[in-house]
């Protein structure tokens, strides 16, 4: 063939056919690699720019006090999860102890509401007739008037009350196996007064029981509630202070080139008038050499003082409040949560304590470490971005998400994917091997986005019923409430990592010498005994390297885990153990995929995502490099 | 941003020569993914020989695309920001406003939920995580499941805004894409909760609470405490084919009844 192309020595720019497709080749493998280098280099680029920029902005939420007022706002946080706790335990011993009374005055609530809708003009006339005969009592005719209204009214009420769809009125069903209570309420209604609009007195009787039995708790819960309003007061005041600040602060960095911008705009407007109004506009704006924070900022400091009493407010009326509890329950959670709210009051007033010290130390002008803001990313536990307060980006709830649902996917892909393999290559028919094979590698060829929709109607949907039975209550994270989660994610992804590790799986067990598992054989080994002994122990380097790389598959995969994962972004609750694999959870390759259709180029949040994309591109690298390295390293398979 | 690149481009060039009978409309998706493509058909079928482009990419592309002179009408579902009519200034324009529709945010929770009417400070301290049980806010317990927009939606700060005092949403709430997986995930979660455009409110499975005694209802448009108003925007009064079709989208009476049929509510009523 070369003697061919060389006899006929067709040249073109000296070169001949065989020296341009020679060329041809070698320059696309070139061109790729050029390519790859300039992605490279762009996602380092935009990712590394980020570090600065980062820096500057935990500055400028130094400087705007914004980190101070912080201290305060996760504090109230703190104490709200106390709050909400006592509450629920309120709301959930008043329904064991006096649920029938609850759905009498609920019910009666939702009858009221239907009577008003319904009955308005009536009630106009009703009201009219009252009126007139409290204007002239002694009116026979009047007076008679008033009567009729009155019985038109009634027959009216009981009419509608008797039309009344049970189940919407006493929607929580606190009624069910009360009937006697029900038919009461009904009968008592009929005698309401729309114009007066009190209470009849068989509502009022079951108000005033609940308030009787409830009345120390109710006090002590409403005590424990307000416990807090000096700080929530303070914070309250402190973030609007806060946020002008940074308000200020961001438009005074841009004021010098938004005031030239409108200037020269201006000459450009059609009437006088508009151009006047644009100068004035302009004129507004003022250029400063540097921002005051420090006299902006002095409020914050002054205010030391009062958080710390406004916290000693809180600490003494909460151990007040929390004492006041009460210890005897009817109902069990009621029982649990109070418990639970005496025994973290101690470390919450510690917490408290720690840091209202630490706020104190806040100063506007205190250096920041870059190490530190480095860290803040990835080591930082919040992800909020378009926030009107600060966005803060922090790595480890996306990093933990995209982690544990990895772990699962590789829990359940790993036994199906290898087993499979050593199936079908040493233990199956001919027949089988033909059909298997090629059923497993099919999986490959689904859409991940299609795989997305089953996940979501499915086996979303499927799991949770499956999780609502009451004999699987045993199993971790069941009953599910979403069915939108990590255990849903992992599993999908396991069905798309099969295919990888199988293929890969089945090469490496293909790979193992004939000759090993015939000597093995013939020295007496059943089949069995050679696979595990012999055939799987010389083929390990190519199976371990087969699971790295489908764990690149995995982690790297977007948009099942985008549709399937619940997107919920935090560092999921560990504390319910392995249940924590029925909780939402967020991955860095879904907020990319998610935030990325938003941001403006070169912004923080731009970069924050390219920052995230380099991490998930180290961390497909390192798998890559260790599967080679183990493939070197073991053996020859 | 390639889309938008590609986009501005095909005008660019189609532009020049389409330049009058073609009206581009740009901007926000709570507009452009059903109300203004349907206003469009209807003003087709009515006889009206106009060519139309519509992009829904999010409000923001409103102002960036009539500054740049690739829109004829910008919708939005918020009103101009301050530095945005700041940005027009700069290149010597003023910006025309047109109220379109209004929208009602519902807030919706799953039809098995007893719950029927929630306060505005209820409904903050559900999604910013201070409540976080049903039973809160009257309610069965149950662990509270918030379903959100993402971030990217015009929604989301819109919700933010008029329901949480401008407060972060809690990290426990859950981001979804649209409307509609919003509507699915309430749907199939008892203890869920989450904010839809009217027209979503009466899917299956789902019921709209009444906020401060408010629901969201057509007649309640002005008392609703979660009701928003919807804009076109144009650079400078609208002119020939344009004021034409803006006219016609906002006061006529076939233009109500598609506002009507796509969930919002016509300004006229």
């Amino acid at each position: 063939m070369a003697k061919h192309f060389q006899r006929k020595g067709r040249r073109f720019l000296g070169v001949n056919l065989q020296g341009w497709i020679r060329g041809f080749f070698g320059g696309n493998a070139a061109l790729s690699i050029v390519i790859l280098f300039l992605i490279c280099a762009f996602l380092v680029k935009e990712a590394v720019m980020f570090f600065p920029q980062h820096h500057r902005d935990l500055e400028l939420y130094r400087k705007t006090g914004q980190e101070y007022v912080g201290h305060l706002i996760k504090e109230v946080d703190e104490y709200t999860i106390l709050v909400s706790a006592t509450n629920q335990a309120y709301y959930q011993e008043l329904d064991a102890g006096y649920g029938a009374q609850r759905g009498v005055v609920d019910s009666s609530g939702g009858i009221m509401d239907a009577l008003e809708d319904e009955g308005d003009d009536l009630i106009g006339e009703l009201e009219d007739a009252l009126d007139d005969f409290e204007d002239e009592p002694d009116d026979p005719e009047i007076a008679a008037a008033y009567k009729k209204a009155q019985e038109k009214w009634k027959a009216f009420a009981r009419e509608t009350i008797a039309g009344l769809d049970r189940k919407e009125v006493d929607s929580f069903g606190r009624l069910e196996g009360h009937d006697d209570q029900w038919e009461a309420l009904k009968e008592s209604m009929v005698d309401w007064d729309p114009v007066e609009g009190d209470p009849t007195p068989f509502v009022a009787k079951a108000k005033a029981e609940m308030a009787a039995g409830m009345s120390a708790f109710d006090a002590a819960r409403i005590e424990l509630g307000s416990a807090g309003n000096t700080l929530k007061d303070l914070k309250n005041k402190l973030v609007a202070e806060a946020s002008q600040i940074k308000k200020e602060a961001v438009e005074d960095m841009s004021a010098a080139a938004r005031k030239a911008a409108i200037l020269e705009g201006s000459k450009k407007l059609a009437t006088e008038e508009e151009r006047i109004a644009a100068v004035a506009e302009a004129e507004k704006i003022v250029i400063r050499e540097s921002f005051p924070f420090a006299e902006k900022t002095a409020a914050f400091g002054e205010s030391f003082e009062a958080h710390e009493s406004a916290a000693n407010e809180l600490k003494e009326k909460l151990a007040a409040a929390v004492a006041k509890l009460p210890s005897d329950f009817k109902s069990e959670p009621a029982a649990e949560l109070i418990v639970g709210v005496k025994e973290r009051t101690p470390d919450f007033i510690e917490k408290l304590d720690e840091s209202v010290e630490e706020a104190s130390q806040w100063k506007w002008d205190a250096p920041l470490g870059f190490w530190g803001s480095t860290m803040k990313f990835f080591f930082g536990r919040d992800w909020v971005t378009n926030s009107s307060w600060h966005d803060f980006y922090g790595l480890l709830p996306l990093i933990t998400g995209s982690l544990l649902i990895s772990l699962i996917a590789l829990a359940v892909a790993i036994p199906f994917s290898i087993g499979a393999a050593i199936y079908v290559n040493r233990l199956a028919s001919r027949y089988e091997q033909t059909f298997i094979k090629p059923a497993i590698e099919m999986i490959q060829a689904i859409p991940s986005v299609v795989l997305g929709f089953f996940g979501i109607m499915v086996l979303g949907e499927g799991l949770r019923e499956l999780s609502q039975i009451g004999a699987l209550s045993w199993v971790p994270g069941f009953p599910m409430q979403e069915r939108l989660n990590i255990l849903n994610a992992g599993l999908l992804l396991a069905l798309m990592a099969v295919p990888t590790i199988f293929t890969l799986c089945e090469d490496a067990l293909n790979n193992v010498p004939r000759s090993y598992s015939e000597a093995s054989l013939a020295l007496g080994a059943s089949k069995l005994q050679t696979v595990t002994k012999v055939v799987v122990p010389t083929a390990i380097s190519g199976i371990l390297a087969a699971v790295l790389l489908g764990l690149g598959r995995i982690i790297g995969e977007t948009m099942v885990v985008l549709l399937v994962a619940g997107n919920k972004i935090a560092i999921p609750d560990f504390g319910e153990g392995l249940g924590v694999i029925a909780q939402p959870a967020h991955t860095m390759t879904g907020i990319i995929a998610q935030e990325m259709g938003e941001v403006s180029a070169g912004t923080l949040h731009f970069r924050a995502l390219f920052l995230v994309g380099l991490v998930l591109f180290t961390i497909s690298l390192m798998i890559n490099v260790a599967a080679q390295r183990i493939i070197k390293r073991l053996g020859h398979a | 941003m390639k889309y938008t690149a590609l986009i501005t481009l095909g005008t660019m060039i189609t532009g020049s020569t389409l330049a009058q009978d073609k009206i581009v409309i740009k901007g926000s998706d709570t507009l452009g993914a059903k109300m203004v493509p349907q206003l469009k058909e209807a003003y087709v079928a009515a006889g009206n020989k106009t060519d139309f482009e519509i992009a829904a990419e999010g409000s923001s592309q409103a102002f960036t695309n009539l500054i740049a002179g690739t829109a004829d009408i910008g919708m939005s579902s918020r009103d101009v920001k301050e530095e945005e009519k700041n940005n027009f200034i700069a290149k010597g324009k003023a910006l025309a406003e047109h109220v379109a529709a209004w929208d009602m945010i519902a807030v919706v929770i799953n039809k098995d939920n007893g719950v029927r009417d929630l306060s505005l400070k209820q409904v903050e301290g559900i999604f910013t995580g201070d409540i976080k049980n049903w039973s809160e806010v009257g309610g069965k317990p149950g662990k509270i499941s918030a379903y959100t927009r993402n971030t990217s939606s015009g929604t989301y700060k819109t919700f933010q805004k008029m329901a949480m005092a401008k407060r972060d949403y809690s990290s426990s709430s859950q981001k979804m894409a649209g409307n509609e997986q919003i509507a699915a995930e309430v749907a199939s979660n008892p203890n869920g909760i989450g904010y839809v455009g009217l027209a979503y409110a009466g899917k299956d499975g789902l019921r709209a609470v009444k906020v401060d005694g408010e629901a969201p209802k057509p007649r309640n448009k002005a008392d609703y405490p979660l009701s928003r108003k919807l804009y076109y925007y144009t650079v400078g009064d609208p002119k020939g084919e344009v004021k034409k079709f803006i006219d016609w989208a906002i006061k006529s009476k076939e233009a109500a009844e598609v506002i009507e049929k796509v969930g919002f509510i016509p300004v006229g009523e």
